[in-house]
């Protein structure tokens, strides 16, 4: 289907799998409980059906042109979005280190917790994708650690995510 | 409700705590509308955590001072470089460049501060004296409106912003209402969706959805394209603060404009969906029809600033209305706001105008107060405030992303929240990406759990017979009206793309 070249078509693909996925499961439930899911969800199913037509029918009237930028096709419609060259190859690679930082920084939150993936990801991010002096970086890593720790430490008392490896190793270092 | 209104102005100006915690609101968020890439909606999802807990007032109050400043100081880099800040200011840069560039950058930043501020107070009036009106239509509603009156809401906003296709919005405002099924049932006590994962019995973590489908994306956004205007010289712009109290006094001397066009602007921003720019541009227009030299226009007319400035602030007294009383935002901004007054548990709806008008008029002095304030303070420092135009957006990213995270994972302590987060961002960036909207998301998860206890009310109350009660038809009249006015729309061949606030 010409439709699901397009990013829009394969986000309603997407859309299509979470709604009849989740009405498959709800039918299990019992009567009260299914009613509501099944109220938005069968809607939603055909809302998606409705929505992969219009996309087909109009990649059919307007039929993707032989070196027609990748970027116009996946909805990155400005020249700054699809980088220079005309492509979005730059975009989609910027797109991946920024995906990258966010998911490992999650990962480092959960793993070493808030004290210790705070100040490495903002020190890491600033120098390699801000262009940013180590020592600006490290500076603002510090300052961030100590506004974090004064803020949520001292002033509200919260305890952050410590971690699931962070306790054990200060353990076995004896602190 | 004279003593109320009174007795709420006397709360606020009467507590230590709610000017401190409005002056930090202010500050806040005057330097996040200058700074390129942060607008309303990401600086509300950002403060959402630290406004938990809170009690209901003062949390109120600090969200909704921080939304309604934002757009005083976005038009500063209109003016100075020419670079509209979002959508709201791209009018204001037709003459407030045009200003700058003849010597009178000063001028034009005093007349569009003040204006923006003025407006800003107007809309809070026409708000303020919409209520005695509205208050009969509102109270009207029962749970079967208020069903109806959510999918209305998400088929509004789907409807002004999806451009071409509705069915984008729908099917995202559908995703919403669908997620706000994860959770323990009411009726049954059955987990659904939730399996053996204990932190879902309680549902989705309206912070963590909110985060991940609005603050996420933007901050990915920004981390991709960067968002500093540093190629913009600054030099050679003249600045006096003489020349600064010339433009303030611009806004006395056409006061007639000001009020017309805060009044369009505030019953613009009470339609849902129509947002800023709309509401700019068309008080952008009306100034140039209603003028006797027109010619000025585009050259450097005060009045070209004035009037989109008035406009797009006075909207923001406009659209708390349906935002507070139906349920309904008024604009994606006020679709986050929305989201974030439910976590500090304000129900929109009747009860408003009922149990909570105190609420009601200590937020609408807050809109008075908080715009008072704005003024004041970025008429003294707006000549340092436009540097921040220059910080690149990708030294930003970072510090967005703590926000974000620990936003998340404070809310309720879960560390799965994290995981939660990224996996939500992945369909939060999906939409940016393809230019589909996010607010009708924001609006279904938000009113979903009140939809069904609506719905359910409503079926044991009349059964399905509900559907025919005259106010509900009025109500499916309007979606059905909606969705084929939209269909007929996107059958036309477009005569140019209109983007609206979502």
């Amino acid at each position: 289907m010409s439709g699901l070249r397009t990013f829009s078509g394969a986000l309603t693909v997407v859309m299509l799998a979470i709604f009849a996925t989740m009405v498959a499961v709800a039918t299990g439930y019992p009567a009260g409980a299914r009613f509501m899911p099944l109220v938005v969800g069968i809607p939603g199913i055909m809302l998606c059906l409705v929505q992969l037509v219009l996309d087909w029918r109009r990649t059919r009237v307007e039929p993707l042109r032989e070196g027609q930028p990748i970027a116009a096709l996946r909805g990155a419609a400005t020249p700054d979005e699809a980088g220079a060259d005309g492509s979005d190859r730059s975009v989609i690679r910027r797109e991946a280190l920024i995906w990258g930082y966010l998911v490992g920084f999650v990962a480092g939150l959960l793993v070493f917790g808030f004290w210790v993936a705070v100040p490495v990801m903002i020190a890491a991010f600033l120098r390699f994708e801000g262009k940013a002096s180590w020592p600006v970086a490290l500076g603002a890593a510090i300052g961030a650690a100590a506004v974090l720790y004064g803020l949520f430490g001292v002033a509200l008392q919260i305890e952050l995510h410590p971690g699931f490896l962070t306790p054990h190793l200060l353990r076995l270092l004896g602190l | 409700m004279i003593e109320t209104m009174f007795g709420a102005l006397q709360s606020l100006l009467g507590s230590g705590d709610l000017i401190g915690l409005m002056l930090i609101a202010v500050v806040f968020g005057l330097l996040v509308g200058v700074t390129p890439g942060i607008g309303g909606k990401l600086a509300v999802a950002m403060a959402i955590p630290f406004v938990y807990g809170m009690p209901m007032i003062p949390g109120a109050v600090f969200l909704l001072t921080m939304h309604a400043v934002t757009g005083t100081s976005g038009q500063i880099s209109s003016i100075m470089f020419g670079i509209p800040g979002d959508g709201d200011d791209a009018a204001t840069t037709l003459d407030g460049y045009p200003l700058a560039k003849q010597g009178q950058a000063a001028r034009a930043l005093g007349a569009s501060v003040t204006a923006s501020g003025v407006g800003g107070i107007i809309g809070a009036v026409v708000f303020a004296l919409m209520i005695p009106v509205l208050e009969p239509v509102v109270l009207m509603f029962s749970p079967a409106e208020f069903f109806l009156i959510a999918l209305l809401g998400i088929s509004f906003i789907a409807f002004l912003s999806s451009g071409d296709s509705i069915f984008k919005g729908l099917i995202v405002g559908c995703y919403g209402l669908m997620l706000s099924t994860v959770g323990m049932d009411p009726q049954t006590g059955t987990p659904r969706f939730a399996g053996h994962q204990l932190f879902l019995w309680d549902g989705i973590s309206v912070i963590t959805a909110v985060l991940a489908l609005f603050a996420v994306p933007e901050m990915i956004a920004l981390g991709v394209r960067g968002g500093a205007i540093a190629a913009v010289p600054v030099g050679g712009r003249t600045f006096s603060y003489r020349q600064l109290l010339s433009g303030v006094l611009e806004v006395p001397r056409h006061w007639w404009l000001v009020l017309r066009t805060s009044v369009i602007g505030a019953v613009i921003g009470m339609i849902p969906g129509l947002g800023g720019s709309a509401a700019a541009w068309l008080c952008y227009g009306h100034a140039v029809q209603s003028s006797k030299t027109p010619e000025r226009f585009g050259k450097g007319a005060i009045e070209g600033v004035i009037a989109p400035e008035t406009a797009s602030n006075a909207k923001e007294g406009g659209s708390l209305l349906p935002t507070l009383f139906f349920g309904i935002p008024g604009s994606s901004g006020m679709a986050v706001l929305l989201g974030a007054f439910l976590i500090l548990g304000i129900q929109p709806g009747a009860l408003m105008m009922t149990q909570h008008l105190d609420l009601v008029w200590t937020l609408i002095w807050a809109l008075v107060v908080g715009n008072l304030m704005a003024v004041t303070i970025l008429l003294v420092i707006c000549r340092w405030v436009a540097g921040l135009t220059f910080i690149n957006g990708r030294m930003l990213a970072p510090f967005i992303l703590v926000f974000i995270a620990l936003g998340c994972y404070v809310s309720q302590g879960h560390w799965q929240n994290l995981v939660m987060l990224v996996v939500l961002s992945t369909i939060g960036y999906g939409l940016l990406r393809a230019k589909w909207p996010r607010a009708p998301f924001v609006i279904g998860f938000v009113l979903g759990g009140r939809a069904e206890a609506s719905l359910d009310q409503a079926l044991q109350l009349w059964g399905f017979g509900f559907f025919l009660r005259p106010l509900s038809l009025v109500l499916i009249a309007m979606i059905v009206a909606l969705i084929a006015v939209a269909v007929i729309r996107g059958r036309r061949p477009r005569r140019g793309a209109v983007e609206y606030g979502a």
